[in-house]
């Protein structure tokens, strides 16, 4: 079957309902809205980019650059050794494990939301255990806060950093991997210079999966989040909702797009360097 | 390995899975929460889950979001896993502008995906929302996540494989569905659960792309953010977790998941690249 | 026949009596924010496929110009007569072309008296920095602009670029004191995360339930009152059904329902007889004519006016 073919459906698809809208928005970004609020592409410029880049927006783009960095690293460092060890250890019971990973992730998001709200707020579930264990005579502001946010992000991106490493880890032959600790004393010096370069594609694939959307996200920050987490997905969110202004925000938004793959693909590239240094 | 290390490695998955569970837990509980707005805790009762059979409103949506998430999924995971898999071979004309293309509709904002869906949908088909629509913008977002999982299992997929099949007298279909499809089945299955809890839970970009009729489960409950969301929605999840959890618990036990261990010895060569 | 409301916006029974009286099956679809409602029914110019929704009283100019809604048949809508004098010939609709009135209000603020310990009166109560951390604005920038005009003695619908600057270098001095804009002011008051907050005034009614010893005042500087409409839509494809459903609702008895229900008061005066006493008979809920005209009316911003709001309401809150 010649690879240029099964390529055809996917790439198919992509165009047109996602390249050709797309490309519809780009265009729009160069517009601008008229008194009533249409767009208007009569005048066509770049003065919605020179706005969008304002350093005004900096914050917010460091909000949402720093939580989708930490959430990444977090659910790199939590999902690889979860993977691992459904992979290694889990034997018969490795689906039932993996589904059930899962299985939290098919109810409702924004209830699982709520229920961290619960878990976290003031007078919540992880307050009242702190506080009858006397560990603390005031309830700790877990919610609203920078933590409340990441803790909530990782959480939501958790199954898209373990499925992943766990099919690139479940590859792994055994053979090799008593191989390397044959070679190497340690077991770290087996983990480090066997097993991690061979799932490396698992982990480039994780964090992609893990940054990418979290830089996207705002409802995450905007439920779990307070006054000073705002994040630019927020911000293009408000110029398209409150604002009503579609070029400015489409503006915004291809710039947090560019950002993103940019880093993205620096990233890649580099990991995938590393792998053969 | 050394035991003492075996015995951390499991602590930690079991804290892992108990971080994983402690919300749903929450919302079992408190879908015998007594208070319709369900933001304090003021009693127990039962009444949310005959209520919920007859709350017509609510029982659409879910209808209409599981219809949806399986369609999605089908279509998503049988063409991403292809592109997936044309992406991890041999180079092809196109092939490191499509890396790029599969990357744009993660990197892309969901507001921004769903406002150019519905302009394009809108002004180009005079749509306005259906639960087609919203299908194919689940699909849309979804190829991508596929692809790349499938992907990376496929890339350290020895090519000679299915090369090999052919000359020992396998049709090309024959080593496809033999050889290579069982070898990436793993990716498959979970690029597949993993875009079902994303289209299952996706709330944006479907807002845009909903019609008369079309709510689906999370524009529901985002809507009822501001009155508080009633437990009905908190039982109606914990039935869902319910009946996916003793489904599992009987594939299990019959032992449909029961036989693994790798059946076929394939990662004899070490991948590089 | 298709309605596009707000969650738990009609009375428990409302829809189901309705179906029952006239057998006319009711899909009620709903929103969570204003935003979306509008470009939902711009989408297609007509409505987005429903046939009858709840704007905000002051949308109703720029849906009319645009023709997404159609004027009203008011032969088929003889409860008309139950509307309050006052309500019959509305500033923003004369003659009630395009609109019944639904419901009214005011934004003040909720406060919790087992932790605030002063009485409110005034707007400089959310700028206490003794209840860092535990104060709330709505997420409405609109709303937190009027409420920092008020303070500053500034219209509230504010225009200059003077006038919106000034209003901005308070709002940026309360900022650092608050826990969040919140888009859901009943859950973090209740819940305790907020112990005052800006709030609207139906739904202070909604946090008693869950909070009984709570409290609501319309600050001595101003306060906004608000009122929205119930429209039908010119894509509508039940526009019989949809006035039915209107003259339903300004029904005593119907009207009454909603009002003790949601806990907004409703412009209905036969219903007044109807509606629960404790919200009829509190002053910050029903204020005397006096005071509610001496309240202001958010304008719909377009335009210039709104890019100017909206580009410091980004600046205040990232």
């Amino acid at each position: 079957m010649s690879d240029g073919l099964l390529v055809v459906p996917g790439i198919g698809w992509l165009l047109l309902f996602f390249f050709v809208p797309l490309l519809i928005i780009f265009v729009v970004s160069f517009g601008t809205k008229d008194a009533t609020g249409h767009v208007v592409l009569g005048n066509p410029g770049l003065q919605n980019y020179i706005e969008a880049s304002r350093p005004e927006f900096l914050p917010a783009f460091g909000n949402s650059v720093r939580y989708s960095l930490l959430t990444t690293i977090l659910s790199l460092l939590i999902g690889y050794p979860i993977a691992y060890w459904i992979s290694r250890h889990g034997g018969r019971h490795k689906i039932v494990l993996l589904i059930l990973v899962m299985l939290p992730f098919w109810t409702s998001y924004l209830i699982r939301t709520y229920a961290w709200m619960i878990i976290l707020r003031d007078n919540g579930v992880a307050n009242s255990i702190l506080m009858s264990l006397g560990l603390t005579s005031d309830p700790i502001p877990f919610l609203n806060t920078d933590f409340s946010v990441v803790l909530g992000m990782t959480y939501g991106f958790l199954p898209f950093a373990i499925l992943p490493l766990y099919v690139s880890i479940d590859r792994l032959d055994d053979n090799l991997v008593q191989a390397g600790r044959d070679l190497y004393a340690t077991g770290r010096g087996a983990f480090l210079h066997i097993i991690l370069p061979l799932t490396m594609p698992g982990i480039i694939a994780a964090a992609v999966l893990t940054f990418i959307p979290a830089m996207g996200d705002y409802v995450t920050p905007d439920l779990l989040g307070g006054a000073q987490t705002s994040t630019i997905a927020k911000v293009v969110q408000v110029l398209f909702t409150s604002g009503r202004d579609w070029p400015y925000g489409s503006a915004l938004g291809f710039l947090l797009m560019v950002i993103t793959l940019a880093g993205t693909l620096f990233a890649i590239r580099s990991l995938r360097q590393e792998t053969f240094a | 390995m050394r035991t003492g290390g075996n015995r951390w490695l499991t602590a930690f998955a079991i804290l892992i899975y108990a971080f994983l569970f402690a919300p749903i837990v929450i919302l079992i509980v408190f879908s015998f929460n007594v208070s319709r707005r369900n933001f304090v805790w003021l009693g127990f009762t039962t009444d949310w889950y005959p209520k919920l059979f007859a709350n017509r409103d609510l029982l659409d949506a879910l209808s209409v979001t599981l219809q949806v998430a399986v369609i999605a999924v089908v279509v998503s995971t049988a063409i991403g896993s292809l592109l997936g898999l044309a992406l991890a071979r041999k180079r092809f004309w196109g092939q490191g502008a499509s890396e790029v293309l599969i990357l744009l509709p993660m990197v892309t904002p969901e507001i921004v995906m769903g406002i150019s869906l519905l302009i394009f949908f809108g002004q180009l088909f005079g749509q306005n929302g259906s639960m087609g629509q919203i299908a194919i913008a689940h699909i849309t977002f979804c190829i991508s996540y596929v692809a790349i999982v499938v992907r990376a299992r496929a890339r350290g997929m020895d090519p000679h494989l299915e090369e090999a099949a052919r000359d020992l007298g396998a049709s090309s279909q024959g080593a496809f569905w033999h050889v290579t499809l069982p070898l990436i089945a793993p990716a498959v299955a979970a690029g597949a659960m993993l875009v079902f809890a994303l289209s299952f839970d996706d709330l944006v970009v479907t807002s845009f792309n909903a019609g008369v009729g079309s709510t689906t489960l999370p524009i529901f409950i985002y809507s009822s953010i501001k009155f508080g969301v009633t437990p009905q929605i908190n039982a109606i999840s914990t039935i869902i977790v319910g009946v996916v959890a003793i489904a599992l618990f009987i594939g299990w036990r019959v032992g449909t998941f029961g036989s693994e261990g790798r059946s076929v010895p394939e990662d004899t060569m070490v991948d590089a690249g | 026949m298709f309605i596009y409301n707000w969650d738990g916006y009609i009375g428990e029974t409302t829809q189901k009596d309705f179906e029952k009286k006239y057998g006319i099956r009711v899909k009620y679809d709903k929103f969570p924010d204003a935003s979306t409602q509008i470009t939902k029914i711009r989408s297609d110019g007509a409505g987005g496929g429903y046939d009858l929704t709840y704007p905000a009283s002051t949308d109703i100019a720029p849906l009319a110009r645009d023709k997404v809604i159609s004027a009203l048949d008011l032969s088929l809508i003889p409860n008309i007569k139950n509307l309050g004098t006052s309500w019959q010939d509305p500033a923003y609709d004369p003659g009630n072309k395009f609109s019944i009135p639904n419901y009214w209000w005011t934004t003040g603020i909720a406060w919790d008296p087992s932790k605030v310990k002063e009485d409110v009166t005034s707007w400089a109560a959310l700028w206490d920095d003794k209840y860092k951390g535990k104060l709330g604005m709505l997420s409405d920038q609109q709303e937190v602009f009027a409420a920092g005009a008020f303070r500053l003695n500034l219209p509230p619908n504010p225009t200059t670029d003077a006038d919106l600057d000034a209003i901005l270098a308070l709002l940026k001095t309360q900022k650092p004191l608050l826990r969040r804009y919140t888009e859901d002011d009943i859950g973090d008051f209740t819940s305790g995360q907020l112990w005052m907050t800006q709030a609207w005034s139906g739904d202070w009614v909604q946090m008693t339930a869950d909070k009984p010893n709570a409290k609501y005042v319309i600050p001595s500087e101003g306060a906004i009152r608000g009122s929205d409409t119930m429209v039908v839509l010119s894509g509508a494809k039940h526009p019989i059904a949809a006035h039915l459903w209107i003259d339903f609702n300004l029904d005593a008895k119907v009207s009454a329902a909603n009002s003790n229900f949601i806990g907004y008061m409703g412009p209905n005066a036969a219903a007044q007889q109807y509606i629960d006493p404790a919200i009829l008979g509190n002053p910050q809920l029903n204020p005397g004519a006096g005071i509610y005209n001496s309240l202001a009316e958010l304008v719909t911003l377009e335009g210039a006016a709104l890019d100017a709001l909206t580009k410091r309401w980004i600046e205040l809150t990232t």
